[in-house]
């Protein structure tokens, strides 16, 4: 079969040019460069809608409880890795809190400090992973037998319930309730950010494109069917539903690290939304789409379209029209066309290497007209 | 005695005061290819629902191979709304079978007597109920045996649909391909970490084969829903058979054919009883291929089995002509 | 028991308030099978013009005109990001009005700047301090759930009673069917969002008299707890929504007055999970069969 080495071959390529245009982007920009914060945060973005396409895309479960899922991973990611000589000062309405260890310090101990610290930081975003799947795997006991929309708004009051755990100052000790967890570690380069999440997306094609991944799919084309032919629907709704909550968990410690401060109040539904809105963006059901969309949406929300808040865009100057939040509105348009209009998205269920193939125009017509 | 693939005993299926199918007994052999006929609304369809296990019967039994597999009594609500067959044994109400035997027992005044006649009536129905258990030890446990289809299918059996449910959206190749899935070895780990290599491979070239056998592997890049109706039947078969199946169960696989495309799935249907070692269960209203491949028929008709027996049998049963032609009221 | 009393009026009060935005809810989940995410950002516009009207011109014109623009708004949104969509996949209706909400949103912020707007000019009579078992409160409490049951009664009657209240009826049992008999779908559904948006609006007039200012993020909790209120009471069903908005409201203002402010709302939310697991259907929801 040459042609799927084709494909191969063309995504190992584009994967080799991403890879040394964040390399070089790391050699010749500071890390506190406009560009470097747009491929971290970007790729965690990346991370997180990929993880959510996986459920909503690939096994048709409409859940909207990513943010309470990237909120633990984000806790735990904070809590086991602020050095321990901060925590009096993190926790200071806590006497300096409960945990009284830190992970990268404990791995620098004897691994030496950077490979420590580095060990130390993924270990931390493993736990959050898998912190956030036992909570799934709790979670979708119950909600998991429920359809559709009332699926979606059980998992979003999940999330809110989660919230309203973390910001509890009868956790405080170890979540410092309401106030901020802040002053762990952070990866400098954007390159760690992208070999790391780029992984952990690799691994998310791989098992889609297994046999679990098209039992995923049977599910979301028609349940009945798929049950009729021996897939157990219980059993891999909860897989996919743990598996999208482990990368949701890890993504969620990712982002905790690109922004430097961690508030249980900022992970709201809002947030699922923004997420939820990518994906669409990139097109349900497809992995590059939902990665390009997180790209192109970041990029243009943080870079961009910055002028669009800021008086001056375009060389246009009118402070009175471009003035906070304009970026945002114009955003929400764009998207609201994207959903009522190009409902396919930027990919629609294709990936980035099935653009190789020659289009079937004549069949899509078909398919139009039935 | 060849070996009995499926055994229905006592079948009934109601759905709150509506019965669909009602006492259905019947028997599958090895290797033998069955029929189910009847009008619209007979209770086909609702049978093989029971059988896969998308519905859990209101009472009776389904054995496969020999092991009892779907077993239910009419419980909790459906005690007192159930009007199947047996329905003085399960229900609460009282003996119903013997109205006048009721009347003279609630117009008896004398407590003695009347004690004794009610032990009377008590004695008859222990001596039903005992024939019943000797048929089935467990026809009266709480218990009740009702797998998910899944299941079922993983137990060997596996089915078509009479409106055609493929996975639309992927294509003919990965829609047997993903009918394996229930036969996989590998965990997530080793399937996401392609350590089942090997397996992933055997399955590949088991999906070329019966792609070829069906005559869909031209079409295998093709999305499901691009073929044409018939190859999409065909389709549905060939994934049927791809989670290895005993029996095979179809329901109306000829619907919406022209004469020769049915002519083509009854040779067809008969090829691959052949090669697969089947045994074949089918629901059809296209009679020329009924009575061609039939081995035996069942009819139902209100739910109810009518007739059974060979093709010749069946054509010439005059229940089965009124049932399907109506008997004029005056007549 | 003493110190309770005032959060139980207000409980009363609150879930009056919740009542009114689920009714918008459970009317439109009743025919278009669809968790109108962007109603509780109505609920919040119209806070807003509320706060932007009173200031600029006399009550008995801005009262009025908050209503007319609370409609028109729910009006628009049904005709621009839900009827292209009609023929679409629920999902694809879902998420428009996810994008919706985040419209909704992302416009006020850039209207109000992000900053909240205080409510300079409360509504007469309504928001005066009286005095009601002990406990000094705004006689909007009391107005409240008396204007709700009010409210209700009409529009329970509409429904009985009028024509498009059977059309109503009709398309949310079979919407097919009602629409081959010859009934004006999207004259139904339009009326549907027409009075979800009079009842939100009518709501946020109540509910903001008793809050010092309208922020953007304002509608989206109430929103969601006036839509548990409808799934609660079994969505689709009128007196349920009404019914699930009194408890939710009393429910979550004594779990404040016990001193747990925190889990006021996760409160609700468990509680939706516990009848979704339990009893899918609500308190007064009808069993739907899924056929195979």
């Amino acid at each position: 079969m040459t042609k799927s080495r084709k494909k191969t071959i063309f995504l190992a390529a584009v994967l080799v040019v991403l890879l040394a245009a964040s390399l070089a982007v790391d050699l010749a920009l500071p890390s506190y460069h406009i560009a470097v914060k747009v491929i971290k945060k970007a790729t965690v973005y990346a991370l997180v809608a990929v993880s959510m396409n996986l459920l909503n895309g690939f096994t048709g479960l409409f859940s909207l409880g990513q943010a309470g899922f990237m909120l633990l991973g984000a806790m735990a990611y904070g809590v086991l890795t602020i050095p321990v000589a901060s925590r009096a000062g993190v926790y200071q309405y806590f006497d300096g809190g409960l945990v009284q260890f830190s992970l990268p310090e404990i791995f620098s101990g004897f691994l030496g400090d950077t490979v420590g610290t580095t060990a130390g930081m993924l270990l931390a975003l493993a736990v959050g992973g898998v912190l956030s799947a036992i909570v799934a795997w709790l979670i979708g006991l119950p909600v998991l037998r429920l359809k559709s929309d009332y699926l979606a708004i059980a998992t979003l009051g999940f999330a809110e319930i989660l919230r309203a755990f973390f910001q509890w100052n009868a956790l405080g000790p170890i979540t410092n309730g309401s106030n901020l967890l802040r002053g762990y570690p952070d990866f400098e380069n954007a390159t760690s950010y992208i070999v790391l999440a780029g992984l952990l997306i690799a691994v998310i094609v791989l098992m889609i494109n297994s046999t679990y991944g098209r039992a995923f799919k049977a599910i979301r084309d028609d349940e009945v069917a798929a049950e009729a032919m021996g897939i157990n629907l219980a059993r891999h709704k909860r897989m996919a539903f743990i598996i999208s909550s482990f990368f949701a968990g890890v993504g969620g410690g990712m982002l905790a690290m690109y922004n430097g401060t961690i508030a249980a109040a900022s992970f709201k539904s809002s947030m699922t939304y923004e997420i939820l809105l990518i994906v669409v963006i990139g097109g349900i059901g497809s992995i590059s789409g939902s990665v390009i969309a997180s790209f192109l949406y970041i990029f243009s929300s943080e870079w961009l379209l910055r002028g669009l808040d800021s008086g001056t865009f375009l060389g246009i100057s009118a402070p009175g029209i471009f003035k906070n939040g304009f970026r945002m509105a114009v955003f929400s348009v764009i998207i609201m066309v994207i959903v009522l209009f190009f409902r396919r998205g930027l990919m629609g269920d294709k990936e980035l290497p099935d653009l190789l193939n020659r289009r079937p125009k004549r069949s899509r017509k078909e398919a139009a007209g039935k | 005695m060849s070996q009995q693939v499926l055994n229905v005993e006592n079948v009934t299926m109601q759905f709150g005061g509506v019965v669909a199918v009602d006492n259905l007994n019947l028997r599958i052999d090895q290797g033998e290819i069955v029929a189910l006929i009847g009008p619209n609304g007979a209770g086909k369809t609702t049978a093989f629902n029971v059988v896969t296990g998308v519905y859990q019967p209101t009472n009776g039994r389904v054995s496969f191979l020999g092991d009892t597999i779907i077993r239910n009594h009419p419980q909790g609500k459906m005690k007192k709304l159930y009007k199947g067959e047996h329905a003085d044994l399960y229900t609460a109400r009282p003996d119903l079978r013997d109205p006048e035997a009721l009347k003279e027992l609630e117009s008896q005044k004398d407590p003695e007597l009347r004690a004794k006649m009610q032990a009377a009536c008590d004695k008859a129905l222990e001596e039903r109920k005992a024939r019943l258990r000797a048929q089935d030890p467990m026809a009266f446990t709480d218990k009740v045996l009702a797998p998910t289809p899944d299941r079922i299918t993983r137990m060997g059996m596996a089915r078509t649909f009479q409106n055609i449910r493929l996975w639309k959206s992927q294509s003919v190749f990965d829609n047997v391909l993903t009918a394996m899935h229930c036969r996989t070895a590998g965990g997530l780990v080793s399937a996401t970490f392609r350590l089942n290599r090997r397996e992933e491979a055997q399955q590949r070239s088991r999906v070329e084969e019966l792609l070829k056998e069906v005559g869909l592997w031209d079409q295998r890049g093709e999305k499901a829903d691009a073929l044409p109706y018939g190859k999409q039947r065909r389709l549905e078969i060939a994934r049927a058979l791809a989670t290895e199946p005993k029996l095979l169960l179809l329901d109306e696989p000829a619907a919406g054919m022209n004469p020769q495309e049915t002519d083509e799935l009854t040779a067809f249907i008969g090829e691959i009883r052949k090669k697969f070692g089947l045994t074949v269960f089918l629901i059809e209203h296209h009679m020329d291929l009924v009575m061609d491949i039939s081995d035996r028929i069942y009819v139902l008709d209100f739910g109810k089995l009518i007739a059974e027996g060979t093709p010749a049998e069946i054509q010439n049963n005059q229940r089965v002509i009124d049932a399907y032609l109506g008997v004029a009221e005056d007549a | 028991m003493q110190e309770l009393i005032p959060y139980l009026i207000n409980g009363i009060s609150v879930g009056g308030q919740y009542a009114l935005i689920a009714i918008g809810y459970t009317l439109v989940y009743g025919i278009l099978r669809l968790i109108n995410f962007a109603h509780g950002d109505v609920f919040m516009v119209a806070g807003l013009v509320m706060v932007y009207s009173t200031t600029a011109m006399p009550m008995y014109l801005a009262l009025p005109l908050v209503i007319a623009a609370t409609v028109v708004l729910g009006f628009v949104i049904e005709r621009a990001a839900y009827k292209p969509l009609r023929t679409a996949p629920r999902m694809s209706l879902m998420i428009s009005a996810i994008g919706v909400s985040y419209l909704i949103q992302n416009l006020a912020f850039y209207i109000t700047g992000g900053v909240p707007q205080p409510v300079t000019v409360p509504i007469p009579w309504i928001s005066e301090n009286i005095m009601v078992l002990g406990a000094s409160t705004k006689r909007v409490t009391v107005v409240t759930p008396v204007l709700t049951i009010a409210l209700v009664v009409i529009l329970v009657c509409l429904i009985q009673k009028t024509k498009i209240g059977m059309a109503m009826r009709a398309a949310a049992r079979d919407f097919e069917t009602a629409q081959l008999m010859g009934i004006k779908i999207n004259s139904v559904i339009s009326m549907t969002f027409v009075i979800g948006s009079f009842l939100a609006a009518v709501g946020a007039l109540l509910y903001f008299t008793n809050y010092p200012s309208v922020a953007i993020t304002s509608g989206s909790m109430p929103g969601l707890k006036a839509f548990v209120a409808a799934v609660f009471g079994g969505i689709g069903s009128i007196p349920g929504a009404v019914v699930g908005a009194f408890v939710i409201g009393l429910c979550e203002e004594l779990i404040k007055g016990l001193g747990y402010t925190t889990f006021s709302d996760a409160f609700t939310f468990a509680l939706l999970i516990v009848v979704l697991c339990v009893k899918p259907t609500g308190l007064f929801g009808e069993k739907v069969t899924d056929k195979v």
